[in-house]
């Protein structure tokens, strides 16, 4: 574990998280999530009828996620971004619950330094408990960036992906050890992908009980006051 | 009555520096164990009954299951994060902020979205907008009569989109859709007054909603779903005078309301102001809203000689919550006072 | 709150012509608000304003312009002039009303535009002293990016007043000019924190927005409005002000009926002082809280 990464992390550290939740008075739920210089708001508005009656799902409730980034207008990636995110948050939310509404939850980027859509994850799920949208259980996410000489970053920033081989973004739900969403990008080995999967499921682990601890200390009031980062095992 | 712009003597206005927002930023010591960070937070969970979704409650058998929760694996889980109540076997999990979901029987104010065949379409800050048919109201004149299709090309004479109405929620249909109705007399339009939008989780149940406030001659409707009106008691009861007797006389006319029933005092509006504002302080503070804290609130800014608009500087804000706050609770078996700890 | 019915209109309507609106304030009233800077560390000065709801939040980032040899003289003048280019995002999660792309982005360039004609005039900022490196060839460019995370009326006063704190709090890197044997111009960026030129003595001459709506009859107009009382304008009255009370921009917008000149040299009246005013206030506070 001797090549430190340019900010000086090693390779199986994450970056530290900063939350805030509440912060918009008009949405039902709302948070920022933030890692070192990656930050995204996510707002939640819903159940809420639905604005274009042709979407409307008998069954279920619809969900509409709109991603919105710190620069320039939205391209077509900002529209992948937006399916993977609401793949992801579909598997989680209990739709059956709200048939014939709608779920709207709509980003903001406020920079973006990395590991952006797995930010935006875990900001959407602070922002869906804070507006008391029921779920099966919590949901974390992470990035991770796979290098020329096979080793294995854990949430990159923005250089560290434009220089990796492969990447590769993971979400674990609370509940069980079933991956919710994954999507790779670029060319990786079976053995590779595989020896990554424990790592980044117990980093997900890690965002899931920052989370429960954000909510909790919110919730009680109290402030926690550690103070060096997070390293996974590996 | 009209009067010119007065001339700009001073503005008071501060600028201060925001408060801290409760920032949080969780960093782990290296090598501690995940584990404790649990079992810590069990026995919090425990004592004051906090949940968080996919958080286990108990195996499947044991309880029923009530609102928020949900059946996964032979254990019985929350699904959102709130509270845990209890009612003999009765298990659900209250969220701390959630839409309004309303129950028969609910009194609530909704304003009026769209106008479709034979029904009107109400926004009431739930998850789907309420019906409100047109064999649910009282037809002008009062007269019991089957509704015909020139009843249905006159809808518009009755409610027009945006208008505020004081309904009852009558029946939940199979489907989830509500169906509303004004079937009193003390329902219906509301007219010259002013409306206040509040979260819904702090409006409780109780057997009036409809409160003359007779200390400040100021009417407030507190529907349960979050929406507030507030009028001037002396106006409003000119206005019903004025409409029951076109009822009686002339209904087939259409009504139009002259000019000075419509005139609200300029002390009167310094009233509704303050109540106004006063309702804002607690939805603020994040406390429950009901003629008795909208009082003390009222009377103790009285007693601090703030005008109206001094309720909005947010450090006699700050005074006002924390002297509530000091207030015994009330004993009302009908106030379920749950007081949240203020955010941020 | 975005719809209102119309009788809701008249109790506002009514509440304006005696002075007494829906909070309590009279027609003059401006809100408290709350005012923070530098909270955005990369950017060269930023500050964040809240006026009960609405909360806008501006970064400012100064880049190096070089000015090319003009083509003709449009271009030169226009290179010349813009020395600060404007963005306005307003969060589409600032209301589920903002889901419409397209109306945002035309709001947002609406409010972009009239950002950018209140600056359009050089005297706003001295600027051979501050933004000239070197004269003809380079100068300082100030991007400002306004971000609205909610609204609750007052839109364009909240940003003009946060943008001018926010120019307030930005420092531009002291930078030595090196002009080498072949006329080629190299830049020493000074890298110590503490080798700044602060534009806070640049502001003097900044505007302010002053908004002025309205509402029921001709005569009765009010400073810094709702979200409600929005709903109910006449028309709408936006005009700069600075330091020393002069008129920077006006401009009439929205609403079905015109305003009489009698009832525009009354708006103008008011918004002179109360400008002047709020102008003298923020000040006050910038230069408590640095």
């Amino acid at each position: 574990m001797t090549n430190t990464r340019n900010d000086g992390r090693l390779n199986n550290q994450i970056r530290a998280f900063e939350s805030e939740q509440s912060l918009l008075n008009k949405a039902d739920g709302s948070a920022r999530f933030t890692q070192n210089k990656s930050s995204v708001l996510a707002a939640v508005y819903g159940p809420i009828e639905v604005k274009n009656s042709r979407k409307q799902k008998i069954l279920k409730s619809l969900i509409e996620v709109s991603f919105t980034p710190s620069v320039g207008n939205t391209t077509y990636l900002d529209k992948e971004k937006e399916l993977l995110i609401k793949n992801a948050l579909e598997s989680i939310i209990l739709t059956t619950l709200h048939p014939r509404t709608q779920i709207s939850i709509i980003f903001q980027v406020f920079s973006d330094d990395g590991s952006i859509i797995s930010c935006a994850i875990n900001a959407a799920c602070l922002a869906l408990l804070d507006a008391g949208i029921e779920m099966q259980g919590l949901i974390g996410s992470v990035t991770l960036c796979y290098n020329h000489d096979k080793s294995i970053y854990l949430d990159p920033t923005a250089q560290e992906e434009k220089e990796c081989k492969s990447l590769s973004v993971i979400a674990y739900g609370s509940q069980s050890s079933q991956i919710i969403m994954n999507k790779t990008e670029g060319t990786l080995s079976m053995d590779l992908y595989f020896k990554s999967l424990p790592l980044s499921k117990e980093a997900c682990d890690k965002v899931i009980s920052y989370i429960k601890l954000a909510v909790k200390n919110r919730i009680m009031g109290t402030i926690s006051t550690n103070t060096t980062s997070t390293t996974i095992e590996s | 009555m009209n009067e010119t712009n007065n001339p700009i003597s001073e503005i008071n206005i501060e600028i201060f520096s925001p408060q801290k927002r409760l920032k949080l930023r969780h960093i782990e010591k290296k090598n501690e164990n995940e584990m404790e960070v649990d079992t810590d937070q069990d026995e919090i969970y425990k004592s004051r009954r906090l949940m968080i979704p996919g958080q286990s409650i108990a195996k499947e058998g044991e309880y029923l299951k009530g609102h928020g929760t949900f059946h996964f694996d032979g254990n019985l889980i929350a699904s959102v994060c709130g509270n845990i109540e209890r009612v003999n076997k009765l298990v659900s999990v209250r969220a701390f902020k959630s839409r309004y979901n309303g129950e028969i029987g609910d009194i609530i104010v909704g304003r009026i979205t769209e106008i479709q065949g034979k029904r009107w379409k109400v926004d009431v800050n739930a998850r789907q907008d309420y019906f409100l048919m047109l064999s649910a109201i009282n037809l002008p004149g009062g007269i019991q009569r089957r509704r015909t299709s020139s009843d249905e090309l006159q809808m518009r004479n009755l409610f027009v989109e945006n208008d505020l109405v004081y309904a009852e929620v009558q029946q939940i249909m199979g489907d989830g859709s509500v169906a509303i109705h004004t079937r009193n007399l003390k329902y219906g339009k509301l007219q010259n007054g002013c409306f206040l939008k509040v979260p819904s989780n702090l409006m409780k149940r109780s057997k009036m909603h409809f409160h003359s406030l007779d200390e400040c001659g100021v009417d407030v409707i507190l529907g349960l779903n979050g929406y507030i009106w507030i009028a001037d008691t002396e106006q409003q009861r000119k206005q019903q005078a004025f409409i029951q007797k076109h009822e009686r006389e002339n209904f087939d006319q259409p009504l139009v309301l002259p000019e000075d029933h419509k005139e609200i005092t300029k002390e009167s509006r310094e009233r509704i102001a303050r109540i106004k504002n006063s309702i804002s302080l607690l939805a603020e503070g994040f406390m429950v809203i009901h003629p008795k804290s909208i009082m003390q609130v009222y009377k103790q800014s009285i007693k601090m000689a703030l005008s109206a608009k001094d309720l909005l500087h947010p450090e006699y804000i700050r005074q006002i919550t924390t002297y509530l706050s000091t207030l015994p609770l009330e004993n009302d078996s009908n106030l379920d006072m749950h007081e949240y700890p203020e955010e941020q | 709150m975005q719809k209102i019915s119309n009788t809701e209109i008249y109790f506002i309507e009514n509440g304006i012509n005696s002075n007494l609106r829906a909070d309590g304030r009279s027609r003059n009233d401006y809100r408290h608000f709350s005012l923070e800077t530098g909270e955005i560390i990369h950017a060269s000065g930023s500050a964040r304003l809240k006026i009960s709801d609405t909360e806008v939040l501006v970064g400012v980032k100064a880049e190096i312009k070089e000015i090319k040899n003009a083509q003709s003289n449009n271009d030169k003048q226009q290179e010349d002039l813009k020395r600060f280019i404007f963005t306005v995002d307003c969060c589409q999660s600032a209301s589920s009303e903002f889901t419409e792309q397209k109306r945002l982005d035309q709001y947002n360039i609406e409010l972009a535009k009239q950002l950018e004609r209140l600056y359009s005039h050089p005297s706003v900022v001295d600027v051979d002293k501050y933004l000239t490196i070197v004269p003809g060839k380079f100068y300082w460019n100030l991007c400002i990016d306004a971000m609205v995370l909610d609204s609750d009326g007052n839109l364009l006063d909240a940003l003009s007043i946060a943008i001018r704190a926010a120019l307030y709090n930005t420092v531009l890197p002291k930078i030595k000019v090196i002009t080498s044997e072949y006329q080629e111009i190299t830049f020493e960026v000074s890298e110590d924190p503490e080798d700044v030129i602060s534009l806070k003595d640049a502001i003097e001459n900044v505007p302010i927005f002053i908004t002025l709506n309205q509402i029921g009859s001709q005569s009765s107009f009010i400073i810094d409005s709702t979200l409600q009382e929005e709903l109910c304008i006449n028309s709408k009255l936006c005009i700069g002000i600075n330091q020393k009370s002069m008129i920077c921009s006006i401009q009439k917008s929205s609403g079905m009926e015109g305003l009489e000149p009698q009832t525009i040299i009354q708006m103008i009246k008011s918004a002179k002082q109360i400008g002047v005013q709020i102008i003298s206030t923020m000040d006050k506070a910038l230069k408590l809280n640095p």
